[in-house]
């Protein structure tokens, strides 16, 4: 019996609102008197500037050139920055490359994303105790099978970034995850292959799908 | 408890604004409402996304598909009626034309249909001599390689007086339309606006710094250096990864359902595997290396160019055999009007004409067809000629060149394409408009603008390297209906 109770009161709760709220009447009776909003006036019916995604509201988008640059910064949490490194001197060689408009129909230069997405994340792999170790747990001198599950949750946490952290949790979290997993496998199985390439990989990987490919 | 209080409702309508309804009823309605605003979305994604968006993508082949095209745009107002004439012009030469273009008008050499020079002039000169090293030496190379050009072209639309044009949208490009390896066009000092049609296209550019091989060859390597970083199948595996990736999120998302979702993720994934083959740290080097190409150092002494020379000899030799798209170069300062013709009109007029030497050398090269655009924006009227010391390929001669006495809207100018067969006959092609005693030129009608022109000569270069036919799909990017009103072949 308490259960039904429960269950009936939860659905009352959200299943049928509070829809008075909001319209109460100061007494019964009278209606409300229209209140002029300040400024307003027929030239401002409807809205004046474009909408919230543009002319092409239904449809995906990609990021032009600054754009680009600025999902790659963030994808790596700004820990590659644009002014400086590889990742600088990369975009100084292709920023006249990069796609110049959103419509996918009509823009070019995606592979150029890609090359500056390998450019940032090259600088992740620098120095003594490069920020691959150091931010993301990866050993550098370790196998790729020892570092399999730090570069895994790399490549999410890299895709959280740009996608409001629906690659580690949600419905897509687990395909997320064998994606990764095999990528991260199809390194390892490349016996020259060492741990900072796997992590260049998941890295290109991640960045490029979240800088390019979501269609936001 | 208030859900059922009793309440006095009297404003707009007499009844209460929600109807008293028992617990069957509202159970009933909420589990209606859960069921309708989750499963329709996910059937339908359900059924969408594996063919919309998960489908695995479908990358064209990569096919390498024989022939070269280039384009200089020569910025400013050059004399370009010193450059090359068509046959109606040569047939009509007097003193008067010859004076207004800026050469003796005696000393006419046809090369082909259509296709005629002044064998004294800086740029017929430097035609002639050829490159250095080329087996047999200049008569060899006018046997060989000038007796395969034609040329046509649109004389009138590019007129515009002290290169006000600049801006009209001049620069093309085929990397869409003609099968490549790479898939992209080199721009070389490309600073101007190119035609609606071919900004989008896939291309890599270089500007200042000075244009050597090296540079070139960065520009098709990744940086920084692969080693230790990158292998071609590891950059195609992360691409595979990334195509998997946002097919993940895109059934969150809602991707597969949006318009253009399968076009992005074609051309942004097929670009990606694209990048494999720059993963390879020799790729670049050996493409634009002239020295390392057999092919090109049997054909010429490549240690004589410059390195200018050599990084274009290299750019075409590889247009040529399908690897990149077009070659797009655009020289700038060539507003002749009071410039000197010893010091910068005869240099410069060398320089358009080497790089047009660099062209067919390595078309003969590699065996394939050539088409070679060449517009400006302006033409300078000239006075007739200065006989002045020159330097053709480190052999120093001495040139007829022009004196450019002034800015000439109205005066000879045209669009020209240059077409080169190393085996057959090359084809007779149109030279539209008309032309006068003067040398003056008029726009034939239906080229009504430079746009419309530079289509035009675009898509005849494109037919004649697709043996014949305009490549599916280029007509329409460019916005035209009807293509053989404007090609010239």
């Amino acid at each position: 019996m308490k259960i039904r109770i429960a269950i009936t009161v939860a659905l009352f709760a959200t299943g049928c609102s509070d829809h008075l709220k909001g319209q109460r009447r100061p007494e019964v009776g009278i209606a409300v008197a229209p209140v002029s909003i300040k400024g307003n006036g027929l030239g401002n019916a409807g809205p004046v500037q474009p909408v919230s995604g543009g002319v092409n509201t239904l449809g995906v988008t990609v990021p032009t050139a600054r754009a680009s640059i600025g999902r790659i910064e963030n994808a790596l949490e700004k820990r590659a920055p644009a002014s400086t490194g590889n990742f600088a001197r990369a975009i100084a060689q292709v920023r006249t490359n990069l796609p110049r408009v959103s419509n996918p129909k009509e823009a070019s230069g995606f592979d150029q994303v890609q090359l500056l997405s390998y450019a940032a994340c090259s600088d992740l792999t620098r120095g003594t105790n490069p920020l691959m170790q150091s931010v993301y747990g990866i050993q550098p001198g370790s196998s790729i099978a020892n570092n399999e599950a730090a570069l895994i949750a790399a490549g999410r946490r890299i895709l959280d970034q740009n996608a409001a952290g629906l690659a580690s949790q949600g419905p897509a979290a687990t395909q997320v995850t064998t994606v990764l997993t095999n990528l991260v496998q199809a390194q390892a199985a490349s016996g020259s292959n060492t741990s900072t390439m796997a992590f260049m990989a998941v890295c290109i990987a991640a960045t490029t799908a979240g800088a390019t490919l979501l269609g936001i | 408890m208030s859900y059922k209080a009793r309440q006095n409702y009297k404003d707009l309508i007499d009844k209460a604004p929600h109807p008293t309804i028992t617990r069957r009823e509202l159970l009933k309605r909420g589990l209606a409402t859960g069921f309708l605003s989750i499963a329709p979305s996910q059937m339908i994604l359900g059924a969408l996304s594996p063919k919309a968006y998960g489908a695995t993508l479908t990358c064209p082949p990569t096919t390498m598909s024989l022939g070269a095209i280039a384009q200089i745009f020569s910025e400013g107002g050059p004399t370009m009626g010193a450059r090359f004439i068509g046959d109606d012009q040569a047939g009509l030469m007097n003193a008067t034309m010859a004076a207004n273009y800026g050469i003796t008008g005696t000393n006419l050499v046809r090369l082909g249909p259509n296709l005629n020079i002044d064998s004294t002039s800086p740029f017929g000169a430097t035609l002639l001599q050829g490159p250095t090293g080329f087996p047999g030496g200049a008569a060899a190379w006018r046997t060989n390689v000038l007796s395969k050009l034609s040329a046509g072209g649109h004389r009138g639309p590019f007129n515009m007086d002290d290169g006000a044009g600049v801006n009209t949208g001049l620069l093309g490009g085929i990397s869409a339309f003609k099968a490549s390896q790479m898939s992209k066009d080199l721009r070389i000092g490309v600073r101007n606006k190119l035609a609606n049609w071919a900004t989008g296209l896939s291309s890599v550019s270089t500007n200042g710094g000075g244009l050597n091989s090296a540079g070139l060859a960065r520009l098709f390597t990744v940086s920084p250096a692969p080693a230790g970083l990158v292998t071609p199948q590891s950059l195609t595996d992360a691409s595979n990864a990334a195509v998997d990736l946002a097919d993940a999120l895109g059934t969150v998302l809602g991707t597969p359902t949006r318009n253009a979702a399968s076009e992005l993720k074609n051309s942004a994934g097929c670009a990606f595997y694209g990048n494999s083959t720059i993963a390879d740290p020799n790729f670049g080097a050996a493409l634009f290396n002239p020295g390392n190409i057999a092919a090109l150092t049997s054909a010429l002494t490549v240690a004589s160019l410059s390195a200018a020379e050599q990084a274009l000899l290299a750019s075409y030799y590889q247009s040529a055999r399908g690897i990149i798209g077009g070659v797009i170069l655009q020289l700038g300062g060539r507003d002749y009007h009071d410039r000197d013709p010893a010091t910068v009109i005869a240099p410069a007029d060398i320089e358009e004409a080497r790089a047009l030497v660099m062209f067919l050398a390595a078309c003969h090269a590699a065996s394939a067809k050539g088409a070679f655009l060449y517009f400006s924006n302006g033409q300078a009227i000239a006075s007739g000629v200065a006989n002045v010391a020159a330097t053709i390929g480190g052999v120093a001669t001495t040139v007829n060149a022009p004196i450019a006495r002034g800015d000439a809207g109205g005066s000879y100018n045209a669009g020209l394409v240059i077409f080169f067969d190393p085996i057959s006959t090359p084809p007779t092609a149109l030279m539209t408009g008309t032309v006068s005693d003067s040398g003056s030129v008029r726009v034939a009608a239906g080229i009504g603008s430079p746009q419309v022109a530079v289509s035009g000569l675009y898509l005849s270069a494109l037919k004649w390297i697709n043996n014949g036919s305009i490549p599916a799909g280029a007509a329409q990017a460019m916005g035209v209906a009807n293509p053989s009103g404007i090609t010239v072949i």
